[in-house]
């Protein structure tokens, strides 16, 4: 499944990109790639205002509906690391924090609107050598057990290694 | 939200990580415009 999701808000176009995750990838981490794991990609591709809550409440909007109409989809969105435009209130967090922050506003925003729908925003936090990378794994609440599965086997991928909190 | 903290040395999950990043990013770069939205 590949779709692409184009939204105009206050002169400001994005898009919303759901795409298949890479198989590989989930191979890579000894997890069982028959799953229905795809892959959120948000983008601004043109205009330089503030994004509006409009803005947030369409995007909240067709991700839920994605869920809806796939129930058995499990949603993955990795925070990536790159500084980003924001006010010098929210500077004190990582770019990475950030973006996992807005994410949660996003099924946060839904969840109000849905409170009768069972769905389950995961975050994984994993914290190297590298610093701390954010991923949010969402998915309605009958395919939790499998997420819980994907997230054991990565807190397992370090062994004895591992602090887990 | 549910969710869980891992810290780890493990030099096989740093590299998981960097590879998540990476095709992130090239997911991104593959997109005109900017990165993100922005909120006040």
């Amino acid at each position: 499944m590949k779709v692409s999701f184009p939204l105009l808000d206050n002169g400001n176009e994005y898009l919303l990109e759901i795409d298949t995750f890479d198989k590989h990838l989930l191979m890579d981490a000894g997890i069982d790639p028959s799953y229905e794991i795809y892959d959120v990609i948000l983008k601004r591709i043109s205009g330089n205002t503030i994004s509006s809550m409009g803005a947030l409440a369409s995007l909240s909007a067709f991700l839920y509906g994605l869920l809806v109409d796939n129930p058995q989809a499990i949603l993955y969105f990795f925070c990536d690391i790159r500084e980003l435009e924001r006010t010098p209130k929210n500077m004190k967090c990582t770019p990475q924090e950030y973006r996992s922050r807005l994410f949660s506003a996003m099924f946060e925003h839904e969840t109000r609107l849905h409170p009768n729908v069972q769905w389950v925003n995961n975050r994984i936090i994993l914290t190297t050598q590298d610093g701390s990378a954010y991923i949010h794994l969402i998915t309605l609440q009958q395919n939790q057990p499998i997420v819980e599965q994907i997230k054991s086997v990565i807190a397992q991928q370090g062994k004895d290694e591992l602090e887990i909190s | 939200m549910n969710e869980l903290k891992v810290s780890t040395t493990s030099a096989k999950v740093a590299e998981f990580v960097r590879k998540l990043q990476h095709v992130k990013e090239e997911k991104l770069d593959a997109l005109a415009g900017k990165r993100d939205l922005y909120f006040a």
